[in-house]
């Protein structure tokens, strides 16, 4: 519902072309949102102060009030202090994921790209098979081999977005490498490696970013999911995923617990994909309206 | 006015009927958990204990207000040295596959419960003091290997409830019950439910209720929203943060009515006592002295419950009560003493928890970082919690399990509250002593006050025990929790123990009355 709400505001967008970034609604969302983020991230700790762990056990599940906007926990903690500690957790996964995901899926894609047939079909065969697994259920089965914490909970979300990768740099390696500027460069004598990385990949770099964007997305709601299920971030981090499972056990005495975490992991989720779609518009001529 | 006479006179006839109806409805019964078994001897948990209640019953029982009555035993009496007692057993009674329950079906029970080969997981105490059980005509006999002073309470726990020959023969018990209760076993569906019929065939007082369908979920909201929505017609616990959504005045209010119960469940926290530095007692006084007792109650019970400041609950007489200031956070001294055991710097140490627990562990971890340590806290579901928390020394070194969070309940009888936590004999993964405690002298008390016929020399032991435990803190108390329960409003009938289980045998549905 709020991802059709946020639609038809980027339609209502388009019909003011007088407003600056209206003919990128979709980006312009998505920047401010993310921009909002980072901010909060970088300096909302130092506006609000105090400490995100600190209990007060005597103040517990206090309503949404002017010292407490966001309310209480169950343990007497600020919601909002919580939240804005907890942005910047979420920018850290999402940083650990993609480091791991495309810094892993990027290069053996770019390999397989240039590589013989036989091993191209190899590579992308295994990477189809982890494709077609249930990425959550992927990483349960991750986590539950190395046990929970939010480090092996990162792990386990980029192993199933590794193929991703891989399946989109072999792509645009394949579409590059017949280029007639990667022939000159072969017939003047360039390494493979070197053509790779310092010139296909580089032309690959806009797509690839638009995937990452894209991704972001996946990583909050999948690191979220598994601090829900006690298999990510542990106590007492802020982490919102496990914030929203600590105020499940009021449900239905106090909302606000689980309500902003829900709220904030929505509004990152829609400001990621709204970034991502404006820049796949802005970048990519073929998906433009 | 002919058609409205007839309407009256047909409303008239059918009003018993309808009664009869809302009567024969089931009376869903939601815990927190599944039952662990049907076999009564063979656990320890006080969800169990509410499922097989309504299933079986023991040679004497506890009414609501904790005074015993009889039971299976019309009347009982002791020997002069009061080591061999004498029950009669009731006549005509009959378990639920149509065996007869006398005297000589109540022996082979008992001397299952005492049987060392059987070793039932709920029976140690048994195996420790009976001696041996015999029939005596319709009556029968039970030795005590030693004088046991609160030998009379141990016959009303369900642990020791009768069950059948034919179903032990059989090996059924432990997915069947089958016991003389007011209602009889039909089916335990595994993670749904456990249904129960009336008993057509029970000696007693009929049951109001046709049957009852036992439900759980591990969820706290998922069981208020089914008091709610009438999913549910009892439910326990209910969480205290929902106790204020049930005041007065509030629109739930006319739903459901939230009661409480004075408990005996003691929550705590089990050290291990053989893994550095936690083999420290001076390490272990210190943490047991940074935590704020009232403010547990206060943040996480809302009030309902006390602070637990020494290892004997305030139902037993002999109970030391928590002293000024006992019940807050004594940082400084803590400090001191962890200077003392050379750990100013802190450390590191896990718990293993079973999910509803996890608050209590939060918070702990929040008071116990003033002094440095570390608490990582490992959620578990409860099978693997039981594997972990009674694992041996050896697996717990391994896994560097330092402390288990749980609760022992176990009202009106000091031995069972210090017996199977304390004694050497009781250390994991044989008992509930799970931080290995190691005390000749407690152990020797312990026996001393269980013996012990005479109130003042038996209340002098007991506060020595509590005060040697206080100084060598192989647990840590924390408080006693009320047991809260959710009933729909029109049902009445229902009350709970003081262990913390729910009696539902005598429910009726304001219809029917």
């Amino acid at each position: 519902m709020i991802t059709m709400g946020i639609q038809r505001l980027a339609r209502l967008l388009r019909r003011l072309p007088a407003l600056p970034g209206a003919k990128e609604p979709e980006l312009l969302i998505g920047a401010v949102l993310c921009g909002v983020a980072v901010l909060a991230a970088l300096f909302g700790p130092m506006l609000l102060g105090g400490d995100p762990a600190a209990q007060d056990l005597f103040h517990v599940l206090q309503p949404p009030s002017w010292s407490h906007p966001c309310g209480t926990d169950a343990f007497g903690r600020d919601i909002l202090l919580r939240l804005v500690y907890g942005l910047r957790l979420t920018i850290m996964e999402i940083a650990v994921s993609l480091v791991v995901a495309a810094g892993v899926g990027v290069p053996v894609g770019l390999c397989a790209g240039m590589a013989p047939a036989w091993l191209d079909s190899a590579i992308m065969t295994v990477s189809d098979v982890v494709f077609a697994f249930p990425g959550l259920i992927l990483a349960l089965l991750v986590v539950s081999l190395m046990g929970p914490g939010l480090f092996h909970a990162l792990l386990a979300i980029a192993a199933f977005s590794i193929p991703v990768y891989i399946r989109l740099a072999r792509n645009l390696t394949v579409s590059l490498r017949h280029s007639v500027w990667v022939e000159a460069l072969q017939v003047l004598g360039a390494s493979r490696a070197r053509i790779l990385f310092l010139h296909i990949l580089p032309n690959a770099a806009t797509p690839l970013l638009v995937q990452a964007t894209l991704s972001s997305g996946t990583v909050v709601l999948s690191a979220a999911s598994l601090s829900f299920l006690g298999l990510g971030a542990q106590p007492p981090l802020p982490e919102w995923g496990t914030m929203m499972s600590d105020g499940r056990n009021a449900l239905g005495a106090a909302f606000w617990p689980c309500l902003f975490p829900g709220l904030a992991i929505a509004a990152a989720v829609i400001g990621l994909n709204c970034l991502g779609d404006g820049l796949r518009d802005r970048f990519d001529s073929s998906s433009r309206r | 006015m002919l058609r409205f006479t007839a309407g009256l006179v047909c409303v008239a006839l059918l009003a018993p009927f309808a009664a009869r109806a809302a009567d024969d409805a089931p009376l869903t019964v939601m815990l927190s958990e599944p039952p662990r078994t049907m076999d009564p001897a063979d656990q320890n948990a006080t969800e169990t204990a509410s499922v097989l209640e309504p299933f079986y019953e023991t040679l004497l029982k506890r009414d609501a207000q904790g005074t015993i009555q009889p039971g299976l035993a019309t009347s009982w009496r002791p020997s002069a040295d009061r080591l061999v007692w004498t029950f009669s057993i009731r006549p005509g009674v009959r378990f639920h596959d149509g065996a007869p329950c006398d005297a000589a079906a109540v022996t082979r029970s008992l001397q299952r419960l005492i049987d060392r080969k059987v070793a039932l997981a709920g029976a140690s105490v048994y195996r420790a003091v009976i001696a041996s059980v015999r029939q005596d005509g319709e009556a029968v006999v039970v030795i005590l290997a030693r004088p046991y002073a609160d030998f009379l309470s141990l016959v009303t726990l369900v642990q020791s409830a009768i069950v059948s020959p034919i179903a032990v023969e059989g090996g059924e018990l432990s997915h069947r019950a089958d016991g003389t209760g007011p209602f009889r076993f039909v089916s335990w569906r595994a993670g749904e439910n456990v249904f129960a019929t009336r008993n057509r065939g029970y000696w007693g007082v009929a049951p109001a209720i046709a049957a009852i369908d036992w439900r759980w979920s591990p969820e706290p909201s998922v069981l208020n929203m089914a008091l709610q929505t009438g999913d549910a017609d009892v439910v326990i616990p209910l969480a205290p943060v929902f106790g204020r959504v049930y005041a007065p005045g509030q629109s739930a209010a006319a739903l459901a009515t939230v009661k409480r119960q004075r408990s005996a469940a003691l929550f705590w926290l089990a050290l291990n006592t053989r893994l550095k530095p936690l083999d420290d007692a001076r390490v272990r006084r210190a943490l047991s002295l940074a935590i704020d007792r009232r403010a547990l109650v206060t943040g996480l019970l809302d009030g309902f419950g006390a602070p637990a400041c020494h290892a004997l609950t305030p139902d037993v007489p002999d109970a030391l009560p928590c002293g000024a200031g006992e019940d807050r956070a004594r940082i400084d001294m803590a400090r001191a003493l962890l200077k003392e055991a050379g750990q100013e710097k802190g450390f590191s140490v896990s718990v293993v928890v079973q999910e509803p627990e996890e608050p209590i562990a939060e918070a702990l971890q929040a008071m116990w970082r003033p002094l440095g340590v570390v608490l990582s806290i490992r959620r578990q579901e409860a099978g693997v919690w039981v594997q972990s928390a009674f694992a041996p020394p050896e697996e717990k070194a391994r896994e560097e399990t330092g402390m288990a969070l749980t609760s022992w309940s176990a009202p009106y009888v000091s031995d069972l509250q210090l017996r199977p936590l304390y004694t050497t004999g009781n250390s994991a993964p044989h008992g509930a002593n799970l931080g290995f405690y190691n005390n000749a002298e407690i152990d020797r008390m312990i026996d001393a006050a269980a013996q012990d016929n005479q109130p003042a020399s038996r209340h002098e032991t007991l506060l020595a025990i509590q005060s040697t435990l206080d100084r060598d803190a192989p647990i840590v108390p924390l408080f006693t929790r009320d047991t809260l329960y959710g009933v729909r409003n029109g049902i009445s009938g229902i009350w709970a123990a003081t262990e913390g289980s729910i009696r539902v045998v005598d429910a009726r549905r304001a219809q029917a009355q």
